[in-house]
């Protein structure tokens, strides 16, 4: 099995090495500016200040909903780099980020792979669905762990040369509780890809999940259904911003289960299913 | 040997193969011949298990396929029909996937790359299609496999390359390597094959060895190639 899992891995990481190491290198390095910017006296008196002036002057601190759509649950904090960096990036904008890196990358071995034929070859090697799935499974959760560590390391490596901070091992707890968000919505499109083969239901189920819990925490203050969603099912709601809190054994055991429980979904219809050649 | 008994495989649309049996000796190279959406290659498809088929006994040497696919697929060589193969890596890379998947060395597919004139090194979207077409003929090939299933072996390959591609089919059958190979038209496979199979519309409507077909052809005064053709329609056939 490890010589399979080595083989195969190795397959699908030079057949999708330009998918990975875009996504692996390009937001890490835009996310560099955030450090930057709260680094440079001036650049933080015009950009980050005056927005925060605008926008308050505008009302939008005052409006919860407008708050919560853009993930940010404290609006005095986000206004320092640890609180953006912890309280709006991780919050919504990474898990966007590896939702769709990871739906797009397991699209490409799997629902889609299918669909343009090239599974076929994999598909005549002597492997059993079983094991090309849990490998697939693998590659999933390992990249949507690794890849947004390597975005935080470049923002922290960043910190190191401006006028700017952040605890590094607060920072790798917030990383962890958000690329597993990310990961839960990759789960959910990569086991309907799995389920049916077809990568545009894949995209649908997991950007729809997505839209549904981003929502649900937009609106949870104004109907108790979003908020129960928000509390209980929401992989946004799960992440209860561990840079300050330290990692929450609820918040981690729920995004985990929704993976896993996603995984079994996805496992149960590709096992023994005809290929969508 | 390579069996199929009784194989029924339908798509949603009510279209697929229905109770098919082929069976292929050790050493013998079967034609499985038939236009467009006959059911060539969902026959084929199924016997690798990628379609799920609702009835049917498949084997492989007395190994079935969809129960114990590993064991199947060590000892099959499978060519699809419409080879798509990643275009960002080399026919070499490929075969280093394979060999190692397969657990054997890369020399019998670096031979096979110099017999077929083979640049291993380029990407596949940089090749031709004859030279895709070879890239996936040597994936099918390279592990020496007893069974060989090659949907439409021939596509995109030029005459020459057709040859060599035959006489490396016609060694491995001397081999004892059951071969079953598709096509749309007998003139292509004749030199060959020793039996054929002709599908149509889903269903299996001849099964004989090569001579017997030939003498068929010789007793209806016409040649194989309309005698082929008289199995579908008559009107289409030409002296």
């Amino acid at each position: 099995m490890i010589k399979f899992l080595a083989t195969y891995g190795w397959y699908i990481i030079i057949s999708s090495q330009r998918w990975i190491s875009t996504w692996t290198l390009a937001p890490g390095v835009y996310l560099m500016i955030i450090p930057l910017a709260f680094g440079n006296s001036n650049l933080k008196e015009n950009l980050i200040d005056g927005q925060k002036n605008a926008l308050e002057t505008s009302g939008f601190s005052d409006n919860s909903v407008v708050l919560n759509a853009f993930g940010i649950s404290n609006w005095d904090s986000i206004w320092s780099l640890e609180g953006l960096v912890s309280g709006y990036l991780m919050n919504l904008f990474m898990p966007l980020l590896i939702a769709v890196c990871i739906i797009g990358l397991m699209n490409k071995i799997g629902a889609k792979s299918e669909e343009d034929g090239t599974f076929e070859f994999v598909a005549s090697l002597p492997f059993t669905r079983t094991m090309i799935f849990s490998a697939q499974a693998i590659i999933l959760i390992g990249l949507g762990m690794l890849i947004p560590f390597v975005w935080v390391n470049l923002i922290f490596i960043m910190t190191l040369f401006v006028d700017a901070s952040l605890n590094y091992s607060s920072l790798v707890q917030s990383v962890i509780q958000s690329a597993l968000g990310g990961v839960s919505f990759a789960a959910f499109g990569f086991a309907i890809g799995a389920y049916t083969g077809k990568s545009s239901l894949s995209w649908a189920a997991g950007v729809g999940l997505l839209a549904m819990e981003w929502l649900s925490g937009m609106l949870a203050q104004t109907n108790e259904i979003f908020e129960f969603v928000k509390e209980w099912i929401s992989s946004f709601g799960a992440y209860n911003n561990p840079y300050v809190n330290g990692l929450d054994f609820a918040d981690l055991s729920l995004v985990i289960f929704k993976i896993l429980l996603f995984l079994i979904i996805g496992f149960w219809g590709y096992r023994d299913r005809s290929l969508n050649l | 040997m390579i069996s199929i008994k009784n194989l029924t495989m339908l798509y949603q649309n009510g279209k697929g193969v229905k109770n098919i049996s082929i069976s292929i000796q050790d050493g013998e190279t079967k034609a499985l011949l038939g236009p467009n959406g006959s059911g060539k290659t969902t026959t084929m498809r199924s016997f690798m298990g990628f379609l799920k088929c609702s009835d049917g006994t498949l084997s492989v040497n007395e190994i079935d396929p969809i129960s114990n696919p590993i064991e199947a697929k060590k000892i099959i060589g499978f060519l699809p029909g419409d080879s798509r193969l990643p275009g960002n890596l080399s026919s070499e890379t490929l075969f280093k996937f394979a060999a190692n998947a397969r657990n054997v060395k890369l020399d019998y597919a670096l031979e096979l790359a110099t017999n077929f004139d083979l640049d291993i090194k380029q990407t596949l979207k940089k090749l031709s299609k004859g030279n895709k077409q070879k890239t996936a003929i040597i994936l099918s090939l390279l592990h020496k496999p007893k069974a060989l299933i090659l949907d439409e072996p021939t596509s995109g390959l030029d005459p020459f390359h057709q040859r060599t591609l035959f006489q490396i089919l016609n060694d491995f059958a001397n081999n004892g390597t059951s071969i079953l190979l598709s096509s749309h038209i007998i003139s292509e496979v004749e030199k060959t094959v020793d039996s054929l199979a002709v599908m149509k519309e889903g269903e299996k409507i001849y099964d004989e060895s090569l001579e017997a077909f030939k003498k068929m052809a010789e007793q209806n005064n016409t040649s194989a190639e309309n005698q082929f053709f008289d199995f579908f329609d008559k009107e289409k056939s030409f002296d």
